[in-house]
Order: C-alpha cells, then structure tokens, then sequence
C-alpha cells in the first residue's frame, strides 16, 4: 500500500506511465472489499489517481456488496436532500462563516440511518467537489457556486440574501449528485453527507487534494490544441448538442438581463404614475375617493411587478446561470475525453514508428533511414563498432519498446475505450437531469408569470365597479 | 392764493417734468380708436336659451336633435398645385362631408374662442413641432401621428357640436357644410368684423346680453373706447371665487403636464422596450426549442409563445393606453392651457373696469380743481373790477401760475385719455395714426406754450373744463358697460367652468375606466397563454 502513495505522483493520462500501475491499482480494487469500512483506506483508494479509470467501471468498493455492478445500471437510487437553515457560525471572530444544515433521506443502504443531518460549510463543498471531480474523472461532477469574492471582500457574503442565493445553488449542486447513479453512491459523498469527525477528515484531504488537482488541470491545459486524428461522431454530437444549450441560455441569460432592468425600471414608473394620480386626487375632491383608489393599485400592481422581477432574477437566472457552469463541467469531461483518445493516438504512432524502424532495420540492415541513421553508422563505423553487433543490440531494444509500446496502446486503448462509454453514459445522466432541471425551473418560471397575471387581473378587475360608481351629470 | 405764494417755483416750473417721458411715448403710438369697433356676431340670435324652434340650416336641425357622430376619416394628402401638399380630413355628419386641412381647423378654433371668450373651447391637437418632423423617420411613425391627429380632431368636433352655446354657431356649421369655402367663411362677417383685440367689445353670444342684439351692436358702435389693461397688472378688488379658480387652474395644468403627462408617457415608453425585449425573448425560445427534443423542446415552444403573445398584448395595451387615456390626458392639459386664457380675459375685463373706474375719479378730481380755480377767477376778476386797476401788473402773474399748474393737470387727464385711446387704435390705419399723433404732439405743445405765455388763460382753462366733462360722460358710460359687461361675463364663464367641470369628471371616468380595462385585458391574455405553457411544462417527464 505504501508504494502507492509515492505512484500518486503518476498520472494516468501521461502515456510513459508504468505499465504495471494499472494492473496494480485493479489488484487493489479488489482489496477493497475488506477495506470498505476503514475511511481512510478508502479514502486512500479512492483519492488513488491511477484508479480513476476502473474506479468507475468496476463497482465502487463499498457498494459491491448492494448494488449490481454500475456498468450495468445507470439508475439512480432515491435520494433526496435538502440544504436548509444557513447559519452564521463563530459570529463575530474573523473565522465567521456560514453552515447549512444538510438533511439526507435515502434508502442506500450504505448510510447508517435512513435520515441523516449534517452541518457543512462552502468549503466542505470545495472539499468535497475536489476529491469527487479528482475520484470520477469521467463523470460530470456538478459545479460549486461561484465563489463571489466581492461579497467576501465587502462582507456581504452575512447578509440574507447572499446566503438564500448560496442556499438554493448548494441545493441545486446536492440535486445534481443525488440524482447521479455514480456519485451518489460514492463513498465520500457518503462521508459528506454523514460523517460526524468531518473536521479531522477533511484536513487530511484538504492536503491531498491540493497536490492532485493541479495536475489535471495542466494536462488539460497542455493538451488544448491537439487534435484529434479520428474524431468520434458520438462526442461530436454531444458538443454540438452542449454548444447549442449554452448558447441558448446564454442568450436567455443577457436577455434577461436587460429585460430585469426595465422591470425594475417599470416598477418605479408605476409607482411614480401611482403618486401622479395621488396629486390629481388632492386636486380633485370630488372623485379624490376614486382617484386614491386607482392610485393604490398602481401602487400594487408595481409591487406584483416587483415581485415577478425577483423571482426572475433571483430563482430563473441564477439557475440559468448554474446550469450553464453544469453544461461547462460536461465540456470539461468531454475534453478528457478527447485526450485520452489524443493519448491513445500519440501511443499508436510511437508504436508505428518503431515498428517501422524495425522492419527497415531487419531489411535493410540499417537502422532506419534519413541523415540521423546515415550518421550513427558513420560514427559506429569510426568507432569500429561491429556494424552487426550494433544491429543486433538495436534490435533488441527496439523489440523491448515495441513491447512496451504494445502494452500502452492496449492499456490506453482501453482506458479511451472505458472513458468514452462512460461518457456517453454521463451525457445520458446529464440529459436526464437537464429535463428535470429544465422542468422545475420553467415550471417555477410559468408559475411566477401566472400568479403575476392572475393577480393583476384581479387587481385591475377590482378597480372597475369603484370606477363605474362615480357618478356624473353632463 | 395761499399755496400759490409758498409755491415759488410754481411759474418757472417748465410743463414737461410732471409727466416726462410717459406723454411722448404714449402719444407718439396712438391711434384712431373709433373704427374698429366691431359689429358683434350676428348669432347672438341663436344663443337664446328657449326652446329652439327656428334653425338656421340643416346642421343646425341635426345639432339639435342629438344622437349624431361627426366622424373624422380618411386623412388624405392634398397638393395645391404649387408643389407644397397638406393633409386633409375628411369630416362626415350624416349625409354631410367635407374635407378640411389643420390649418381650417386652426381658424374654426381660433375665430370660435372669439366669437365666445367666456366658453372653455375644447382644443385641438398641437401643431407639430420642427422637431417632430426631424425625427419622423418613418412613415409608420408618421401614420400614427396623423391617426392621432384625426382622433382628437373628431373629438374636437364632436365637443363643440354638443356645447350648449357651440353648437348654435353658424360658423360651426359652415365648417361642417359640404361645398362650402372656408376661406369665404373667414372673410365673411361675423368672422371678418372680429378685431384683433376682443377686449374692446362686448362679449356677444351671451344669454344674458341684450335680447335686441343688433340695438346693442348699435350702442357698442358709439361707446367711447375702453381702457386697454396690461396683462402684468393686478386687480384691486379681485374677486375671490376667480381667484380660486385661477389658482386651482393653474395647480391642474402644472400638475397635468409637469406630472401625469410625464409619469404616464414614461410608462407607455418603458412598456414598448420591454414588449421589443419580448419579441427577442420569444424568438430566442423558439431557436431553444428547436434545440432541444420531445417534451422538453414543446415545453420551450410554449414558453416561446407565451413570450411572444405577451409582445402582442403589450403592444396592445400601449395603443389602447395611449388613446383611450394618453391623448384625453394630453387634451386635458390643453383644456387647462384654455381656461386660462378664458380666466385671463375675464381678469382682464375685470382691470378694465377698475381702470375705468380709477379714471373716472381721476378726472372728477380734475374737474373739481378746475371748477374751483374757475371760481377763484371770477372772484378775482370781480375783485380787481371793485378795486380798479391797482393791482393789474400782480394779476396776470399769479393767475398764470395758478392757471398753468391746472393746465398741467387737465393735460394730465387729457393725455391719460388719449394714452387710453391710442392703445384702443392701435389697430387703425398707419396713415390716419401718424396724422393724429401729430396733431396731439402739436396740441400739447399749444397747450404748453399757452400755458407758458399765457396767452389766453381763461379760454384754455375753459376748454379744458369742457373737455373734462365730456370725458367724465364717456368714462361713465364706459364704466356702466364694462361692470354689465363683467357682470356677464363672469357669470358666463362660472356656467361654462361648471359644465366643465362635469365633463371632466365624465371623462376621467371613462379614461380611468379604459386604463383598468385594458390592463385587465393584457394581464388575461397573458395568462392565457402562460398557463397553456404551464400546463405543457407539466408534461415534461
């Protein structure tokens, strides 16, 4: 176990990986059975980069004995969470912060009790997105909120409605991973949502983590501009598809941005003609009744506006909002993906080449071609080197990388192979939950714009019989 | 004698610095007074309020019978010939029609506010401004503005038609007669005998004004000019009731169109981006939706058409808004515009008739003085025949002081007359104004200079005495028409503000009533549409 933690340094996406990092971290799946209850050996296990490709073809380790296998079932157990109660902990010390209460209703069976509450905070959630994202790089990982560094530098990050807007996003992030067939049964998901040592545990991750993740993130980097040699029309689609949905809500989202603003301006317009008709009504006496009347609906009616306006930018954009940074995380994988293919092609080419260079030296009895090959022989000839004996000796260590070559081509071939079918998995996952999502939120959507009309009506209606009773004789 | 001897200046004093500039500059504008007096409308006939039974034409029948609708449609470009073209409009009553221009609106509305200075005569929209035709882009724009136009036209109309005293008007009529040149009507009396200043006759058109209108035509012809009040200058005795409503006035039409007008336009401008906001809204869920597949992609239609209906109906309710309760309110800060200047008349009847007054008194003083010089005179004269020639070198001096300070006086009042005169001439011929200031010039200088020489004391002071005495017969005169005439008139204008007033309420009524009613209408359209879209998004699995 302990030379695992020195090959944590390794990554499985740099193809000169040792070949028998694979074999090992599967040898240790299997372990893991027994290992299930210890947290940090699984913790161990599942922070292990090198297993994040088996991590999610083989059972999770702790769910083996509960569930069929994940290959085989993407349905996700009912689970349902809900991030209530936003309390400002350690309030007035500089170490304030704010805790949600996490309550957990599941019948998976690895949680001890049918409901559990727990208290955590944002950065439990950094935590626990971190070690999720580094655990199941293939699965799309719900982003965190955004990090609103204006409020935490102006301090609003106190105030009511900051930490509502916190709330509803860390819900929405919670939804996500309940309704993920994978993640949701993971086991330091389980941990989160249960652990009452949380603290402890999460310093020693913390540390961790923090080693992991910028690696990745410098793989993708590196690997921006490569380009794939036999793109895949699944994942071709499900860009398109991604691409499409952004754009769309991007588009919604500046609309509405702009549409927000004239509400609220609106609003006050109201208002303003509402104080109009006060004015006319002290002018007025003899319909001022009437008049005072009309004037408080306008009023109203800008308070209905008002509170349409809200809802829409408070609950719709902002799930808007977080929904587009979802259909991001998806584009991320996507990306990972394609390095993995990227990889498995730049493997296959050494391979070709090498095999290449085998056949011309075995047939030409020279070692390759080109002004380098020419060049050895001269020196090797200046040196007096048995041309023969040169060959032979090359040879073998060609064979030697051919073979090693081999073993990397099938592992990465593999690797590519298991991470695109659980891409396509995760789309479906991720398609699943969109129309989920999309229904709530357009439902809350329609709903507002409902209520907001129905109450006008009878706002309006209302007036209408106090109107009709001014009496006038022309 | 006593005042005349602690007065030692009182001989050397030069004419002129008593009035100084003011007797120049008045004389050198006056005018002939007596010509433009003015027939009045031949129509008072018809302002009787009995029971109408004789009818001045056909119009006139179906005015009066009520139940009609003067239409205003077709707006029409009309070239003259010239190359310049005007829109004209065309006016329907019953079988009648007729197409008039603004500009013959223009003068209808103008001669009418003429014809009756006590009436509140409704308005008609407002000429564009150079500005409205450097930012007319489009003729889109420019339809609307003349569909506007003709909608507050036919108010206009339909207004005047139904005014108790408007309605009787021939002129009206003629306006609305099909084959009738309006050009002719506006070179016709009662239009063409009209003068420039109203304030110089008695308001015609009234109920109360004498019954023999063309007796009191003749009465007006003859009666002196009337003093010509600056419009700056305040009353001494106002009359409270007027002062309210000239406050109350001013007050509405601030508050009309400093803040309705405003705050409501703000609304109607603010609905129209959120209703182009919309329109952008629902195509980008249309795009959505085709995106997107099965339920979901219907579900964003719907969304798409609920958007895209709420566009529509907020269009809507900005036209209706703008019709049915923009436009009255705009005609409404207008109608504020109008009751003031129908105030001001009366304000200004009512300094006429304190001027009046004012110099009445002035010239009573005056005569008193002279009357009581004149005395002294003829006591003195008697004296100096019991005393023979004794005192004959001291008696023309002193009588020449005396007699020169009452000729300043009596010039003062003559001047003040004339100062009152000219401004009532100001609208005679050029020529026959020059030639009467130069005989006036001339005739204060005689005066001066005689009462400087002396020439003939007794004869200028006697002629002075006589022209104060027949100016105090005119004054009197003038001061029993102007308090009938205000007496009238004010009362006129208390009935038309009453009547006003009802029909402010009526319509603020129905404008408020429209407002409501339209808002209804959008918030039930929408919902409509929006509850359809919910119950789709219900579907979604």
């Amino acid at each position: 176990m302990s030379s695992s933690y020195h090959e944590d340094e390794y990554n499985s996406v740099s193809w000169d990986t040792p070949a028998t990092d694979i074999l090992q971290s599967r040898s240790f799946l299997n372990e893991s059975d027994d290992i299930a209850d210890d947290t940090e050996q699984s913790t161990y296990a599942n922070t292990n980069t090198d297993s994040m490709y088996t991590s999610f073809t083989a059972p999770a380790p702790s769910l083996a004995k509960h569930t069929s296998p994940l290959t085989t079932t993407t349905a996700a157990y009912p689970m349902t969470i809900t991030v209530t109660d936003p309390l400002n902990e350690l309030d007035g010390t500089r170490d304030t912060f704010v805790s949600y209460l996490i309550t957990t209703d599941t019948t998976l069976e690895t949680f001890e009790k049918p409901t559990v509450s727990v208290r955590r905070r944002f950065q439990d959630f950094v935590l626990l997105y971190n070690t999720l994202t580094r655990d199941f790089p293939a699965c799309v990982v719900p982003p965190l909120p955004d990090k609103h560094r204006l409020e935490y530098i102006t301090g609003d990050r106190f105030s009511a409605e900051f930490k509502e807007r916190r709330r509803a996003s860390l819900q929405r992030l919670l939804n996500r991973l309940a309704r993920h067939p994978t993640l949701q049964r993971s086991e330091y998901f389980r941990i989160f949502l249960e652990s009452r040592e949380w603290n402890a545990e999460s310093l020693y991750r913390q540390k961790r983590i923090s080693e992991g993740v910028f690696d990745n993130l410098g793989d993708v980097l590196m690997n921006a501009f490569v380009k794939i040699k036999k793109p895949d029309g699944r994942f071709i689609e499900i860009k398109e598809n991604i691409d499409k949905l952004e754009e769309n809500l991007q588009t919604i989202e500046r609309l509405y941005q702009r549409i927000v603003k004239r509400q609220s301006d609106l609003e006050a317009d109201y208002e303003d003609f509402g104080n109009s008709v006060v004015g006319l009504s002290q002018l007025e006496t003899g319909i001022s009744d009437h008049l005072n009347k009309f004037a408080n609906v306008l009023s109203k009616f800008s308070v209905a506006l008002r509170h349409l306006r809200v809802g829409e930018e408070q609950d719709y954009l902002h799930q808007i909002r977080d929904f587009l940074s979802y259909c991001h995380c998806v584009k991320n994988v996507l990306k990972l993906r394609d390095q993995k293919q990227v990889d498995f092609e730049d493997l296959s080419d050494h391979l070709q080449q090498a095999t290449t260079e085998r056949e011309v030296l075995i047939n030409t009895g020279k070692g390759g071609t080109g002004i380098g090959s020419f060049l050895r022989e001269t020196v090797d000839n200046i040196k007096g080197v048995d041309a023969e004996k040169a060959k032979q000796e090359r040879l073998v260590k060609l064979e030697s990388r051919i073979n090693e070559l081999s073993r990397e081509v099938d592992s990465s071939h593999d690797e590519s192979n298991g991470f695109s079918e659980e891409v396509v998995k995760e789309y479906e996952i991720f398609s699943q939950s969109k129309a989920d999502e999309m229904k709530e939120y357009l439902l809350a959507y329609t709903d507002s714009h409902v209520e907001f009309f129905k109450e006008g009506k009878e706002m309006w209606e209302s007036l209408i019989p106090i109107l009709e009773s001014i009496r006038v004789h022309v | 004698m006593a005042d005349l001897e602690e007065n030692p200046f009182a001989d050397a004093t030069p004419i002129k610095p008593s009035y100084p500039s003011d007797d120049l500059s008045s004389n050198e504008s006056e005018g002939l007074s007596q010509i433009d007096q003015v027939q009045p409308s031949a129509n008072a006939f018809d302002t009787q309020q009995r029971e109408k039974t004789h009818f001045c034409c056909e119009i006139d029948r179906i005015l009066h019978a009520g139940d009609f609708h003067i239409a205003v449609s077709n707006a029409q470009k009309t070239s003259d010939g010239g190359g310049s073209s005007y829109i004209t409009y065309s006016i329907r009553l019953v079988e009648y029609e007729v197409r008039r221009r603004y500009s013959e609106f223009e003068s209808l509305r103008r001669g009418l506010s003429k014809l009756y200075p006590t009436v509140i005569i409704p308005p008609i929209p407002e000429k564009h401004s150079i500005a409205d035709y450097a930012t007319l882009p489009s003729k889109a724009k420019e339809d609307l503005i003349i569909e506007k136009r003709k909608r507050m036209l036919q108010t206009f109309l339909n207004r005047v038609a139904t005014h108790q005293l408007l309605k009787n008007e021939h002129v009206f009529h003629k306006f609305l007669e099909t084959g009738i040149s309006w050009n002719e009507v506006l070179h016709a009396p009662p239009l063409s005998n009209l003068p420039k200043n109203i304030l110089q006759i008695s308001p015609a058109n009234l109920p109360s004004t004498n019954p023999n209108a063309l007796s009191s035509q003749q009465q007006i012809s003859q009666q002196p000019p009337l003093p010509n009040p600056s419009a700056s200058q305040q009353l001494k005795n106002p009359d409270t009731r007027f002062i309210e409503s000239e406050m109350f006035t001013n007050k509405f039409a601030n508050h009309l169109s400093q803040n309705m007008e405003k705050t409501n336009r703000r609304i109607l401008k603010r609905l129209g981006d959120l209703s182009n906001d919309y329109a952008e809204l629902g195509a980008t869920y249309n795009t959505f939706s085709l995106d997107e597949s099965e339920d979901l992609a219907t579900a964003i239609e719907k969304i798409g058409q609920a958007v895209d209906s709420c566009f529509v109906a907020t269009g809507n309710l900005i036209t209706s808004v703008e019709t049915d309760f923009s436009e009255p309110l705009q005609e409404y800060s207008q109608f504020a515009q109008i009751i003031k200047q129908v105030l001001k008349y009366r304000h200004m009847k009512h300094l006429q008739m304190e001027l009046t007054t004012e110099s009445l008194e002035k010239q009573k003083t005056a005569l008193e003085n002279l009357e009581r010089s004149e005395q002294e005179a003829k006591r003195l004269e008697a004296a100096l025949k019991n005393h023979g020639g004794t005192e004959d070198l001291n008696r023309p001096r002193r009588l020449s002081a005396g007699d020169a300070g009452q000729s300043r006086d009596s010039d003062d009042s003559e001047n003040r007359g004339e100062f009152e005169r000219e401004h009532n001439g100001i609208n005679s011929g050029g020529g026959k104004q020059l030639k009467k200031r130069r005989s006036t010039l001339f005739s204060v200088l005689s005066h001066t200079l005689h009462g400087i020489m002396d020439v003939d004391p007794e004869a200028s002071r006697r002629s002075s005495l006589g022209k104060t005495r027949e100016s105090i017969i005119q004054l009197e005169e003038a001061l029993v028409t102007t308090t009938k005439d205000l007496k009238i008139i004010s009362s006129a204008i208390q009935a038309d503000l009453d009547r006003f007033q009802r029909q402010k309420i009526h319509d603020m009524r129905e404008m408020l009533l429209a407002y409501a009613k339209h808002h209804v209408k959008w918030c039930d359209t929408n919902l409509a549409s929006w509850q359809e879209a919910k119950s789709e998004i219900e579907k979604i699995k």
